[in-house]
């Protein structure tokens, strides 16, 4: 289906029935309504913008999940002032910026802030992997057919990305990675 | 919560939960969704389809009496020939339509692009009657409580109720944020009021008009456009209209005050109307200072408006002011009697630039002042109205005046015919003069008949104004100190020359007063300006430098004994040991030790460590007697060097001192780390006045080195500082992101020049207020507080900064 020759109706309809997934999933990346309401409008502008030439949408659910996502993570991006590193490059301790470094948080509200910032750092769409398992609370292969991948190539990246950020954060508390 | 069990730190799992089973209430959701259709509605119908005038409805008008026009449209149309009597003789056929504007494109005969935009409005008007469906099921209030962070209550007669995320604000109920709470409400029109803590407001409507009446605190409001109606903000003493605007409102006990992110708002004070654009601000009451955007909308959790405000004020910082002028025709035009004169460049933006150049000197000099709120009271209020009449003047606008004149005069040469009706409009009750080429006004009559005989040229004020041209001149402010009225705090002050223009790129700020003869008295202590080798034991790392080259060390040692409440040293020992060289500096983290570091030049470093231990014994005597805890001293030698303490009874690093001698110079610092890291500078020669930071803020001028100089970029300083106080607080909903934005301070330097017969101080910077006051005054607190203070400026324009 082309989203630009989408007939009225069915864009009401996808705004009706996506809405609420859309807006609670950039909720838990952004943290806040109002960056939430940016990010739900963004998707449909997107949509309504979108190329005519590009590949058509097969499932428009799972594709406005990932633009949910990735709007929300540019929210959070610009939020924070920072810009995406590679996950091989990743240099957290060096890279974030110090009044969000975990040895100086005191209170869940600002360690949730930390870390969504340091998901807001990764490789995109490792941070949608991350985002779709821990805070959506997805399985491996859902995630895998989610993003056109294998179920194998999910998990191996999320081990890494696990282990980087929780490498982050101990350093952080302890200067000792 | 780990899928695969493997287990992250404790504190990352409960962040990852708690993320997880964040739930938010589905008002809140569908609020935000309808909001978001509206504005989604928009972008799909062509700009050239939407109804903004009359001539628009009435083209309408012959589809709807043959039943061709869609339902929403025939709906819109229907409402505005109620209210529109015009339209409804249209309607009638006693008066024939006018065509549309010239503007709107003709109408092509595309009957796909009209289905569609057939689909897109049926489809628009279905899902707003959806929407609405679903908001009015549960709620029936003008407004819905969006979010809260903290508390928010009702207000009652019979009490506060807990309101929640979700509920309706009934028309005429008082809310009320909590302290350290915020609170966000969606109205029914699109709008959206951000409270403050601490705020207080009800809302009414009245036909198409929604009134927010706000009792106490700030909102920011964001007014969505409407077709019909306004939107107002009612304090005690004030009526804001808008529509399609970005704003904030906060009313206080001494006043309101309005400030404009975006659009256009009409603020009515005492049956005055006054209208405000992006950037501009207004209070109510005089003594309502004006604050930086970023200020008065900070307090937003609203990460777009944060950044928002954050590109407002970088582009009102970046206005470039005109090219200087290095002559001026009318200046030699003038009387001798001539003792205040500005000059301004003939651009909208400068007209009211010059307003808080004026104000900003004025607080320097009571001279100055005295005459601008006696005589010269006239001359800001002209200059807000001469911004509309730019168009008719030629490139410089004069202001002159002198004491025995009934009002300031103002010279500007004729480029178009045309003023003196354009003013009378404006309703300005000035009189008129004409020269040829030339137009003359102010508030007195009488102050025209001042001859224009070039009588001026002879005067040496004349010659000092002449001189600033020379140098480019951009605005400027000058005055005969002496003739304005002699002023018992300053003692032989007689001119005062200031300024700003653009230096290669950079807005440069620049004030010097001179004196009849050598400066006398406290302006005296500022020495020529000399090397300050005390700089060389700054780090180039270091915030905060105050770094001064004096005559009279000594003043300035009883001074500081006495402002820091340590104990006075022996004067006939301590004083012959000085040398005129002392800086002050942060040097280092500001938490849990604040890294601060002294550096004086001393000749005789024996003879004023005896001095020191002198003045301690003096001290411990004194605690004795009262009963009070005596200081200690000690001293260590190592590695050839040795270095000296002076510290509370009670072990505190807070309470230490530890210095040294080198060089000539005493070091002190809290730690003897910081007295080994200040030589390791010196050694290196890597020290501040090699910073960029510290360089990039040099004014551009013909000094090689300063008399004084204060630079502070505390920002990252203040960062972790800041971040660390946050941390220790408990929650506080209402300054969530305050404490943050210490690390946004703009970095500042202010060079100071002493000569014979003059004080100069400059700044790279939009610096209006520069407080010369406090260098002539030698207040050694007040000329350290004097970097903090400019640093307060960080992200205001002086190019825009009030229309108060």
């Amino acid at each position: 289906m082309e989203p630009d020759s989408l007939p009225a109706a069915d864009l009401e309809r996808l705004f009706r029935e996506n809405y609420a997934a859309v807006f609670r999933a950039a909720y838990r990346i952004t943290g806040n309504a109002t960056d939430a309401e940016d990010a739900l409008q963004t998707v449909f502008l997107r949509l309504l913008k979108r190329d005519p030439g590009a590949d058509p949408v097969e499932n428009f659910s799972s594709f406005l999940h990932r633009a949910a996502v990735n709007a929300a993570l540019d929210v959070v991006r610009a939020r924070h002032h920072i810009k995406n590193v590679p996950l091989d490059d990743l240099e957290p301790v060096l890279a974030e910026p110090a009044q969000h470094r975990p040895d100086r948080l005191q209170d869940a509200g600002e360690i949730r802030e930390w870390l969504r910032g340091a998901v807001a750092r990764l490789n995109p769409r490792v941070a949608q992997m991350f985002i779709l398992r821990f805070f959506e609370g997805k399985d491996n292969p859902e995630i895998a057919r989610l993003l056109n991948t294998t179920p194998g190539t999910v998990a191996v990246t999320l081990s890494r990305t696990r282990d980087k950020l929780e490498k982050e954060f101990r350093s952080s508390l302890g200067g000792v990675s | 919560m780990n899928p695969d069990n493997d287990r992250m730190d404790p504190a990352l799992e409960r962040a990852v939960a708690e993320i997880r089973d964040d739930k938010i209430p589905d008002a809140v959701v569908d609020a935000a969704a309808a909001r978001v259709w509206a504005r989604l509605s928009q972008s799909t119908v062509s700009p050239s389809e939407h109804i903004r005038s009359c001539p628009d409805f009435q083209s309408l008008i012959p589809d709807f009496r043959a039943g061709r026009l869609l339902e929403a449209r025939a709906l819109l149309l229907q409402d505005h020939l109620h209210e529109c009597v015009a339209c409804r003789r249209v309607f009638e056929g006693r008066v024939v339509a006018m065509p549309a504007a010239a503007e709107r494109p003709a109408r092509r005969e595309n009957y796909s692009a009209r289905w569609a935009i057939a689909a897109t409005v049926v489809l628009t008007g279905g899902l707003v009657v959806w929407f609405a469906i679903v908001q009015s099921g549960p709620h029936a209030g003008r407004a819905m409580i969006q979010a809260v962070n903290g508390t928010l209550y009702a207000v009652s007669p019979d009490g506060l109720r807990v309101m929640k995320a979700g509920e309706d604000l009934p028309d005429g109920v008082e809310i009320r944020t909590a302290l350290d709470s915020v609170a966000t409400l969606a109205l029914r029109d699109g709008s959206t009021v951000e409270m403050r803590e601490r705020s207080g407001f009800s809302t009414s409507e009245s036909g198409n008009e929604i009134t927010v009446h706000l009792d106490r605190g700030s909102v920011i409001v964001q007014a969505a456009k409407r077709r019909s109606g306004h939107f107002y903000v009612a304090t005690a003493d004030c009526h804001v209209a808008v529509t399609g605007t970005i704003f904030s409102v906060t009313a206080g006990v001494k006043g309101s005050r309005v400030s404009v992110l975006e659009g256009e708002v009409h603020v009515n004070h005492d049956n005055e109307d006054k209208v405000l654009h992006p950037g501009e601000q207004t209070s109510t009451n005089e003594t309502v200072d004006p604050v930086s955007l970023k200020e008065d909308l900070g307090w937003t959790h609203n990460t777009a408006l944060q950044n928002q405000v954050a590109k407002l004020q970088t582009k009102l910082a970046g206005v470039p002011l005109p090219k200087p002028r290095y002559s001026s025709r009318l200046l030699g035009l003038l009387p001798a009697s001539t003792s205040f004169f500005a000059s301004i460049p003939n651009l909208a933006e400068y007209l009211g630039h010059a307003q808080a150049v004026f104000r900003g000197q004025a607080a320097d000099s009571p001279e100055l002042r005295d005459w601008l709120s006696g005589p010269g009271s006239a001359v800001e209020p002209v200059l807000d109205k001469l911004r509309a009449a730019n168009e008719y003047l030629g490139d410089e606008i004069v202001v002159f005046g002198s004491p025995n004149a009934k009002g300031p005069v103002f010279l500007a040469e004729v480029k178009r015919d045309g003023l003196a009706d354009f003013l009378k409009r404006q309703g300005l009750p000035l009189a008129f003069a004409t020269r040829p080429g030339l137009v003359l006004f102010s508030p007195s009559p009488k102050a025209l008949a001042t001859p224009l005989d070039s009588s001026f040229q002879t005067a040496g004020f004349y010659k000092q104004i002449a001189q600033a041209y020379q140098d480019g001149a951009g605005l400027l402010v000058c005055a005969d100190l002496a003739r304005l009225g002699p002023h018992p705090g300053s003692p032989g002050m007689r001119y005062l020359i200031a300024g700003q223009k653009q230096v290669a790129g950079h807005t440069e700020t620049r004030a010097a007063v001179s004196f009849d003869g050598p400066r006398t008295g406290i302006a005296a202590w500022l020495a020529p300006p000399s090397p300050l080798g005390t700089l060389d034991y700054i780090s180039s790392e270091s915030t905060f430098v105050a770094a001064f080259a004096v005559k009279n060390p000594g003043a300035i040692l009883q001074e500081a004994t006495t402002t820091l409440h340590v104990p006075a040293l022996a004067a006939d020992q301590a004083l012959p040991s000085l040398g005129g060289e002392l800086a002050l500096a942060l040097d280092g983290p500001a938490f849990p030790v604040p890294s601060w570091k002294l550096v004086v030049e001393v000749y005789d470093p024996a003879r004023f460590q005896s001095a020191v231990l002198q003045a301690v014994a003096q001290h411990n005597a004194d605690a004795a007697a009262q009963g009070g805890k005596p200081l200690r001293t000690g001293q260590e030698t190592a590695d050839g060097r040795t270095d000296y303490f002076i510290a509370a009874t009670d072990p505190n690093p807070l309470t230490e001192a530890h210095y040294t001698f080198s060089n000539g110079y005493l070091i002190a610092a809290p730690t003897r780390a910081l007295l080994t890291a200040a030589l390791q500078v010196k050694a290196s020669g890597g020290g501040i006045r090699h910073a960029p930071a510290f360089l990039a803020l040099i004014p551009h001028d013909h000094y090689e080195n300063f008399s004084a100089v204060v630079f502070q970029n505390l920002g990252s300083t203040l960062a972790p500082l800041a971040g660390l106080l946050a941390a220790l607080q408990p929650p506080r909903a209402g300054q969530g992101r305050q404490m943050p934005q210490l690390d946004n301070l703009k970095p500042f330097l202010l060079a100071a020049y002493g000569e014979p017969d003059r004080i100069t101080i400059a700044s790279n910077g939009d610096v209006p207020g520069m407080s010369l006051n406090n260098f002539l005054s030698g207040g050694l607190v007040g000329i350290a507080a004097n970097g903090l203070r400019l640093g307060q400026f960080a992200g205001t324009s002086g190019a825009r900064l009030s229309s108060r």
